[in-house]
């Protein structure tokens, strides 16, 4: 990474600037003028803090399972003996598609040995998957949310399929939202990152509660080392 | 029957076409009663609701208060990141900006009000673009060929069966079910087409992060992440005031904006776009770029109207306003709706003529200021747009509130007139029958006077 925080694009190339930035600016610096300077809370409170000593996957599990995920937890670091031919049976899974995290390397090849079709996710093949296998880079308590980072996680996995199993350990569980996000910071933001809190889900229709529209509507969840 | 917009009618004709509907108002009052009780319990939950909000409106006000400095750094950052940025003063430039980067593609959208502020749909339209709405309320009403009705909730003003009628015409020979998860499902089949063969997708911004050069969406369908990670190009389309300083501001905002707008703690999607596509992705856009608009911003900026510009597009003043509960979104007439709407409306479109009037369609009851997650005081700055207005209405008008308030002024005057009315307490019901009492009379008792007055009643030792 160059010391000015750089990361650059594909092509690592700098960004093109459009429009008269002086001139946007002017009237704003202009009004701005006569504004007293209004000093922003330092630090910014919390939402929604996790008391310090709450057990974080009790609450993680709780949360998670509010916001319609369903989430399994296991003391070992694979996936429980005999799920994965449930959720095959349970969801008809005969394509998946799956990241290349360590983590996700054991589901995926259970999967694989029970005579599901797993391939890396490129758009075609997510696109036509019954399944999508990640890991996630934080497992947020407060919300049960899942933290995945673009360049770490993929986008597509998690996305286009319309079931989204996620293999992360227990060491990943952060306190709140506001973790994942504060440790950005200025130099540490992937290309995209997303917290997923249970399904795809809209109100658009009568306010009527109804999963799956574009993204998954099953979400499984296995936190492992736990 | 959808309302003839501002500038087509005036405010009291477009408000008749809402009441006469016999529909809307019971949808209308389903709806926001829902999101308001769910934005009560939700608050509920919280150690001190009350805290977080003076927080957040102080984080608000820092933002405002260092705005260009801000806005420079925000930019820097995302030009480092490989993003391009487009300064835009006003709608025609933001439009001329992204109609330039879609050169006449496919387009598809993320819900962005900004875009619906800007004509951004019809611009690229005529400029040759097939552009499709994705978020499902958005869908709904760009097939009905309405604008949006809340600025969270954009179809609220439909049910099933207006939905399966519009829905019918796009499903394959025949019609679909009217249960919403079948409703959903031809969404997701009819979008899915589009998603994966466009040539740019186009979002707003809840929030801009200056230190990190990024951008925050909230959404719950999942179609920003589609719009963000499978066309080759994103273009985000920001009101200039949607930035925060850093990632701690946009934590408290996040956590105020969901359980003002919907009750979440946290939408199903909170999507961070930081750069163009790197080589550790599995997709994503090769080309990101961000238009951000003024479109008469400034123009509040160090004014009375200055607290305006620190609304995060919630909608929970729309929940409560009990006028925008009785006349629904589209009798506004305008991009944004309710109490929020009445402010921004007569800066924002103060060349249509009449848009100074929808600062009249408030009770001044102050639901709005009590609900708003950052503290504005939206009641104050209805007057302010009713001052500014008053000064454009016409001379008769003025003279008469002139000679009202001079003779209520003084107390001799103030008791002649009750002595008056109470005189000629029999005679009330003629000011309906002449002007301007026979427009407001139609559906209403006229008042009549008490037969002596408090401070009659009050002298003679009667109370």
């Amino acid at each position: 990474m160059a010391p000015d925080g750089d990361r650059g694009a594909v092509h690592g190339e700098r960004g093109t600037e459009h429009g008269d930035r002086l001139r946007f600016l002017a009237p704003l610096r202009r009004r701005a003028a006569g504004i007293d300077p209004v000093a922003a809370p330092d630090p910014v409170p919390e939402v929604d803090p996790v008391p310090a000593g709450e057990p974080l996957l009790a609450r993680f599990v709780t949360a998670a399972r509010a916001a319609g995920a369903t989430v399994t937890t296991t003391a070992g670091d694979a996936v429980p003996d005999g799920i994965v031919e449930r959720w095959i049976r349970e969801h008809d899974v005969r394509r998946a598609v799956a990241t290349a995290a360590p983590e996700v390397r054991p589901v995926a090849e259970a999967f694989a040995a029970a005579g599901v079709a797993v391939a890396p996710p490129s758009i075609e093949a997510a696109a036509a998957a019954d399944l999508g296998i990640t890991s996630a880079s934080a497992l947020v308590a407060s919300t049960g949310s899942l933290a995945l980072r673009s360049d770490v996680d993929g986008r597509l996995a998690s996305l286009l399929p319309p079931v989204h199993l996620c293999v992360a350990p227990a060491t990943r569980l952060v306190p709140t939202p506001g973790a994942v996000l504060r440790a950005l910071g200025a130099d540490d933001v992937p290309p995209g990152l997303v917290l997923i809190t249970g399904t795809s889900r809209t109100g658009d229709i009568e306010q009527i509660l109804t999963r799956r529209v574009h993204g998954p509507g099953t979400v499984l969840i296995v936190v492992t080392g736990a | 029957m959808i309302p003839p917009r501002l500038g087509e009618a005036s405010l009291r004709d477009r408000t008749r076409v809402a009441l006469a509907d016999p529909v809307l108002r019971p949808r209308t009052a389903r709806a926001v009663d829902r999101f308001a009780s769910h934005r009560v319990e939700s608050l509920a939950r919280l150690d001190d609701p009350g805290a977080l909000r003076d927080a957040a409106r102080r984080v608000r006000a820092s933002v405002l208060s260092d705005l260009p400095a801000l806005l420079e750094r925000f930019a820097d950052r995302l030009l480092a990141h490989g993003a391009h940025v487009h300064w835009a003063h006003d709608a025609t430039e933001a439009n001329a900006a992204v109609t330039g980067i879609a050169r006449g593609g496919r387009v598809v959208k993320s819900k962005s009000m900004v875009s619906e502020e800007i004509g951004l749909g019809p611009a690229l339209e005529h400029a040759g673009c097939d552009v499709v709405e994705t978020d499902l309320g958005e869908w709904i009403v760009q097939l009905a060929g309405e604008p949006p009705s809340h600025i969270i909730a954009p179809a609220l003003h439909h049910d099933r069966d207006t939905i399966g009628e519009l829905f019918d015409r796009e499903a394959d020979g025949g019609g679909v079910d009217r249960e919403p998860t079948a409703l959903a499902a031809l969404a997701r089949e009819r979008l899915r087409e589009r998603f994966l063969a466009a040539d740019v997708g186009i979002t707003g911004a809840n929030f801009g992060v200056a230190e990190a050069g990024a951008v925050v969406l909230v959404t719950n369908e999942g179609n920003g992440r589609l719009v963000t990670s499978l066309p080759p190009v994103h273009v985000v389309v920001m009101g200039m005031e949607r930035l925060t300083a850093d990632w701690q501001q946009v934590d408290l905002l996040l956590g105020m904006l969901t359980r003002a707008a919907t009750g979440q703690s946290l939408t199903s999607y909170v999507s961070v776009t930081g750069g163009p596509r790197a080589i550790d992705d599995d997709a994503g856009p090769a080309e990101l770029h961000v238009v951000i608009v003024d479109n008469g911003r400034s123009a509040m900026l160090g004014t009375e109207l200055h607290d305006m510009l620190a609304c995060i597009r919630c909608g929970a003043c729309l929940n409560v306003c009990p006028v925008f509960r009785q006349i629904g979104g589209h009798a506004y007439g305008s991009t944004y709706p309710g109490p929020m709407g009445s402010v921004l409306t007569p800066t924002l479109d103060a060349a249509v003529p009449g848009a100074g009037e929808v600062a009249d369609a408030s009770t001044l009851c102050g639901a709005c200021n009590e609900v708003c997650p950052v503290g504005i005081p939206l009641t104050d700055l209805l007057l302010v747009q009713r001052r500014a207005a008053a000064v454009d209405a016409p001379w008769t008008s003025r003279a008469a509130w002139r000679a009202w308030s001079a003779a209520w002024s003084s107390p001799v005057r103030y008791r002649a007139s009750i002595t008056a009315a109470t005189t000629a307490r029999d005679a009330s019901g003629l000011a309906a029958l002449v002007p301007p009492g026979d427009r407001w009379a139609p559906g209403r008792a006229v008042p009549r006077p008490a037969a002596r007055s408090f401070r009659a009643r009050w002298k003679a030792g009667e109370i």
